[in-house]
């Protein structure tokens, strides 16, 4: 039965059921055991099983280096770093350690772990605990980058990154925690590698993934409201993408508009566009655009945050632009 | 503590095998035949050969880059030829000609491969340590590591990771003197780097790493005390690379006669002396060791040569484990 | 022995001709190349001779109906003599099964083909079991495409033989059940075959089933176009048809690349020369633009007249303001900009939108400008509103949404009503003058012609310049010569004062 729950609730439910059907599944990190996570997601696994959740030291190359030798020895962890700014002090551990074991090896162990990241900006804590960091670990073969929109997804995909082999990097929003929606109580998978198809459109397609997805939304409406038809496609995995899905849809629009919350510099925008432009050139029918933030760090004073963050209007704007050209 | 003869026999055979092994595959190294650079470890055979003689098969061993010799002897007899091909690029090597001289591992006796990034192991082996804890076995890891490891910020977060959780994990840290050109007088304050496992209430201690006795004896008892549960180990064993920091340096930030000094501490001689003057090993029994050895290096040698390169389009196998990448 | 007269092929192109009219009538005697029929296809028409000596047996076919090429029409033989009805195939246009009479006791039912991209079915279900008698018309399966399902009827009564199982898909075409007791020649070749739970997923379960009727099938599409967009230019660029080959692109889209093979095997025809006649149903919208088009020459006193007009400042204005609209979201056009202009001229000249009422004449007192879109099925006239009120961002927006909304038939009924004037553009094809038709209601239309350079002699030189024809058609009853002429003119200064 699926009842509405909040994103937070989704998250952690994904992780104790999971914990419930497999032995080898354990969380680690900062403040995860005792406190519940700094953010309460991990509220409540400490109590059931103390001996399957961690507080560790600030020691984030630990946790994952951890996570790494744990995997291949047939543990399935699932690490918290508390801001996915702070991947920057791990970044060896996922780049060069997880992302090549299975490649190191030819398939014989894997690290099968999840890292979650708390990503995303808006909440007024400057540049060390609001940045997008999915462009970091885009260009690393053999990671997995993962971001669910939904309640429903934040669960459904979260168990499937405990399930797969791949080192998984699962972006949490902060500010979809609060966001409630219908979830199942049984355990279910989302696949991964498989973006989703919002809503059906004729004329613009939209790629918006975690909190931009109310952007692509509201703008869908609004461009309904004068005839305009939006598809909204959510990448639900960022890395791999799911290239025919966006490729599908924009064949049939023509048009494309990609909304994302980070810098406009090679983020999944810029790789969505250059594939496009490679792949799919022959049907496209304008200019392919990109709303994102500003090419700056993420600043503190709200009327500054707020500037250089994507802004709606900005997705209303490129609609008339690509339909206009 | 004095070995038998019979193991001392045994553990000179093995450092003999991997000076021979490096000597060949600098020999490949030098006239092409081998790609890319090689970290040898020759001078250095006492401390790889009297730890993994310590270990059992299910132990978990991270060597460190200049490490093929923990490699070889940590494999199966059988399995040491594709250690040697796998340096030499081919597909019969174990890691089928990805991985090459700085990542050849062999999971059936959990080798774990080593890593071209420093101190990158030193934390990825609390997780094997920490899955001993988690299942409660007594197996125990050991991750090699050098004086320049020393200066990663990881080493500081594992020593103090595995000795607040007690974790069943054994450091040693080869102190070859130099980190590519720099003494490590020059790179830290500490006379003996093993003091810095003091300030994490780690047991450590620094102790001639050309001595295969010495380094057994006291890698059992760091072993044993992490079977026991009691926590990590940090051994520094002193000791120095003959060779540049990869084939072909010609290490001219040498002192003159540096290198002739350590070559009269040569771990082989050390043990050759003890072998002949304590257990009255003849020379024709000597000489009967190097004949094995020579046969069996020349064997690895062969197969290198004669194994097949690896398919370029297999280069796009286990990305993922669970999805193709697109090949060109 | 009879001979059967069948309708001719009087071209590669010709599929089905119409009986205008029959020259004879059964029982009369026609010697060999007598007329005995006039055949009409499209808008030729042609006698159809006697092929021998003989009498008119039977006149099967009707006057004033279509028959395929081949279809028997008429028998001749000798006085006296019975017509054999022969085996003759029949093709069935409707959503009735194809079949092929085998012998006179079994009909074959085939797997029918419910549009070009069709290539396989799958019967979902048998709504008859083996044996049970079936009457003409009974739905007997309903086939499912993807999607789509559809109900397959029965075409003749008899018993009933299901010859593949539910949940088989098999190739268009191919033998599917029969109707009667016969033997049959060829079996279906079943493609893939799912169990019936599965079934319950494609058909029931998470896509979508929507119920078509076989004419409608094609109608329903994905909201693909048929050609990508550089395929389009390609093919124009080509000056030819793409629009019959089967794309390989996404959504079955025609790409540059099918063009080019196409093109290369000499496969595609000129653009504009279909290869098939048109002789179809007029759809309802076509009804009303040829009688609307019929009664606008008949109740008027439609006379055109032209003007070069210097449009030097007009390209100099839309050149030196595109660019700032386009930051503002706005897409300028010369035919926004124009109609702008008019806006403001038809301020001033209140005879141009001033209509005969009875025996009155009647000032169209708002200034709604009506623009002309060619869209698939015709041709329709929303129009703007208040246009002399409105500011060049404002009429620029309104255009291109009267458009999409016109191409994607999405517009309002207030859209299309209330127009004082009209504006017809064939510049985008090269025209240079028409005589464009008055929209009813309305007592003048302004057409755009191309705009183009000219070598222009000036005091002795040449100088460059640019023009554009406008043709206005004015209702002579209402509008004269002069005050046209001088409404034409004010354009021109408007023109120059932008």
């Amino acid at each position: 039965m699926a009842r509405i729950i909040s994103f937070s609730k989704a998250l952690n439910e994904a992780m104790t059921q999971e914990m419930e059907r497999d032995e080898n599944v354990f969380i680690l990190g900062e403040d995860v055991a005792k406190m519940g996570g700094d953010f309460g997601i991990t509220t409540g696994i400490w109590e059931r099983w103390p001996n399957r959740a961690f507080d560790t030291a600030l020691s984030e190359s630990a946790i994952t280096g951890l996570c790494c030798g744990a995997s291949v020895c047939g543990l399935r962890p699932v690490a918290e770093l508390m801001f996915a700014d702070f991947i920057t002090v791990c970044y060896d551990q996922l780049v060069n350690n997880a992302a090549k074991l299975n490649y190191m090896y030819q398939g014989e162990a894997s690290a099968q772990m999840v890292v979650r990241a708390v990503t995303g900006g808006g909440i007024r804590c400057a540049y060390h605990h609001s940045q997008c960091i999915e462009p970091w670990l885009m260009n690393i073969p053999g990671l997995v980058i993962v971001a669910p929109a939904t309640p429903y997804e934040a669960k459904g995909l979260l168990v499937a990154s405990i399930r797969n082999n791949n080192p998984v990097v699962f972006l949490e929003h902060k500010h979809l925690y609060n966001v409630k929606g219908e979830v199942p109580e049984e355990l279910y998978e989302i696949p991964l590698y498989e973006a989703h198809v919002e809503r059906e459109g004729t004329d613009i397609t939209i790629v918006a993934a975690m909190s931009m997805l109310k952007f692509a939304q509201k703008a869908a409406d609004e461009m309904a409201a004068k005839g305009i038809s939006v598809e909204i496609i959510n990448p639900r995995t960022i890395f791999p993408l799911d290239k025919e899905t966006i490729k599908e849809s924009v064949a049939k629009t023509g048009r494309l508009i990609v909304v994302q919350e980070g810098p406009k510099v090679m983020g999944y925008g810029a790789e969505i566009g250059a594939m496009l432009g490679e792949e799919l050139f022959e049907y496209l029918k304008a200019p392919i655009k990109r709303v994102t933030s500003l090419d700056t760090p993420v600043p503190f004073a709200p009327g500054m945050e707020d500037y250089v963050l994507p802004h709606y209007e900005d997705v209303i704007t490129a609609c008339n632009e690509v339909m206009a050209y | 503590m004095a070995l038998s003869k019979e193991h001392l026999l045994k553990v000179y055979e093995d450092m003999l095998l991997i000076r021979r092994f490096e000597e060949e595959v600098e020999v490949y190294a030098k006239n092409g035949t081998i790609p890319g650079f090689i970290h040898l470890s020759i001078g250095q055979e006492a401390a790889q050969a009297g730890v993994v003689d310590v270990l059992k098969d299910t132990d978990y061993k991270f060597p460190d880059h200049r490490g093929h010799g923990a490699i070889v002897l940590s494999s199966k007899p059988e399995e040491r030829k594709r250690c040697m091909s796998e340096i030499f690029a081919k597909a019969t090597g174990i890691n089928g000609g990805r991985g090459g001289s700085m990542h050849v591992h062999d999971l059936s006796v959990r080798n774990m491969g080593f890593n071209g990034i420093q101190g990158s192991t030193v934390v990825t082996a609390l997780g094997t340590a920490f899955n001993s804890v988690y299942r409660k076995n007594d197996d125990v890891t050991v991750v090699f590591m050098g004086d320049g490891t020393l200066g990663e910020g990881t080493c500081h977060e594992s020593l103090n990771m595995s000795a607040t959780w007690k974790l069943p994990l054994v450091y040693v840290l080869i102190n070859n003197q130099y980190a590519i050109s720099t003494h490590y007088t020059e790179a830290h304050p500490q006379k003996q780097l093993s003091t810095w496992g003091l300030g994490y209430e780690v047991p450590s201690m620094t102790i001639d790493g050309n001595d295969i006795e010495e380094v057994i004896e006291v890698t059992q008892q760091a072993v044993d005390r992490a079977r026991r549960g009691e926590g990590p180990t940090l051994i520094e064993m002193m000791s120095y690379r003959w060779q540049g920091h990869f084939s072909g340096d010609p290490a001219a930030y040498r002192p003159d006669g540096e290198l002739e000094a350590w070559k009269e501490k040569d771990p082989l001689k050390l043990a050759k002396e003890k072998l002949q003057e304590k257990h009255g090993v003849s020379d024709a029994e000597i000489q009967a060791i190097s004949d094995r050895v020579e046969v069996e290096i020349a064997e690895y040698v062969k197969f290198s040569l004669e194994s097949p390169v690896p398919k370029p389009e297999d280069a796009v196998k286990y990305v993922y484990t669970d999805r193709e990448v697109e090949g060109r | 022995m009879s001979t059967i007269i069948e309708m001719p092929r009087y071209g590669a192109n010709m599929d089905e001709g119409t009986i205008a009219t029959w020259l004879v009538t059964e029982g009369e005697s026609v010697t060999k190349g007598q007329a005995i029929a006039e055949i009409a296809i499209e808008k030729l028409s042609n006698e159809l001779l006697a092929p021998e000596d003989g009498v008119i047996l039977k006149l099967v076919g009707t006057e004033g109906e279509t028959y395929d090429c081949g279809t028997t029409i008429a028998y001749i033989g000798q006085a006296g003599e019975n017509v054999e009805e022969s085996t003759s195939v029949e093709i069935e246009t409707s959503n009735a099964a194809d079949t092929i009479e085998l012998s006179s006791d079994a009909t074959i039912i085939v797997m029918p083909r419910y549009g070009a991209n069709m290539e396989e079915g799958t019967v979902s279900t048998w709504f008859f079991s083996d044996g049970d008698m079936v009457e003409e018309g009974d739905v007997i399966a309903e086939i499912s495409i993807e999607k789509l399902t559809n109900e397959l009827l029965s075409p003749t009564a008899g018993p009933f033989y299901p010859l593949v199982d539910e949940g088989s898909t098999v190739k268009c075409g191919k033998t599917i059940a029969k109707i009667g007791e016969g033997d049959v020649a060829e079996e279906g070749e079943v493609v893939s075959k799912c169990s019936p739970s599965e079934m319950d997923d494609v058909i029931t379960g998470k896509k979508e089933t929507v119920s078509v009727s076989a004419d409608s099938v094609e109608t329903v599409t994905s909201g693909c176009s048929e050609l990508t967009p550089k395929a389009k230019k390609l093919a124009d660029e080509l000056g030819v048809d793409a629009t019959m080959l089967k794309g390989t692109g996404y959504c079955n889209m025609v790409t540059r690349e099918d063009i080019k093979k196409a093109n290369a095997a000499g496969a595609l025809s000129k653009a504009g020369s279909t290869s098939v006649p048109i002789n179809r149903k007029m759809t309802a919208m076509e009804k009303a633009i040829a009688a609307g088009m019929y009664k606008s020459l008949q109740e008027t006193a439609q006379t055109t007249i032209t003007m070069d007009m210097d449009v030097d400042n007009l390209v100099a204005f839309y050149k030196a303001n595109k660019t700032d609209y386009a930051a503002m979201g706005v897409k300028l056009s010369y035919t926004s900009v124009i109609i702008n202009i008019v806006g403001k001229a038809l301020k001033e000249y209140p005879i141009m939108r001033t209509i005969i009422d009875g025996d009155m004449f009647k000032e169209l007192t708002e200034i709604n400008i009506g623009i002309a879109v060619d869209i698939a099925g015709g041709l329709v006239v929303p129009n703007i509103k208040n246009a002399d009120k409105k500011f060049y961002s404002a009429v620029a927006t309104e255009l291109a949404e009267l458009a999409n909304k016109a191409k994607t038939g999405k517009l309002l009924e207030n859209d299309l009503i209330g127009g004082s004037f009209t504006i017809t553009n064939l510049g985008m094809f090269g025209i240079k003058y028409f005589t464009p038709v008055l929209n009813i209601g309305e007592s003048a239309i302004l057409g755009l012609g191309a705009i183009r350079k000219e070598l222009v002699a000036k005091k002795g030189g040449f100088l460059k310049k640019k023009y554009m024809s406008f043709s206005l058609t004015h209702d002579h009853r209402v509008i004269n010569g002069a005050p046209a002429a001088r409404f034409l003119n004010r354009i021109q200064e408007l023109i120059n004062e932008l």
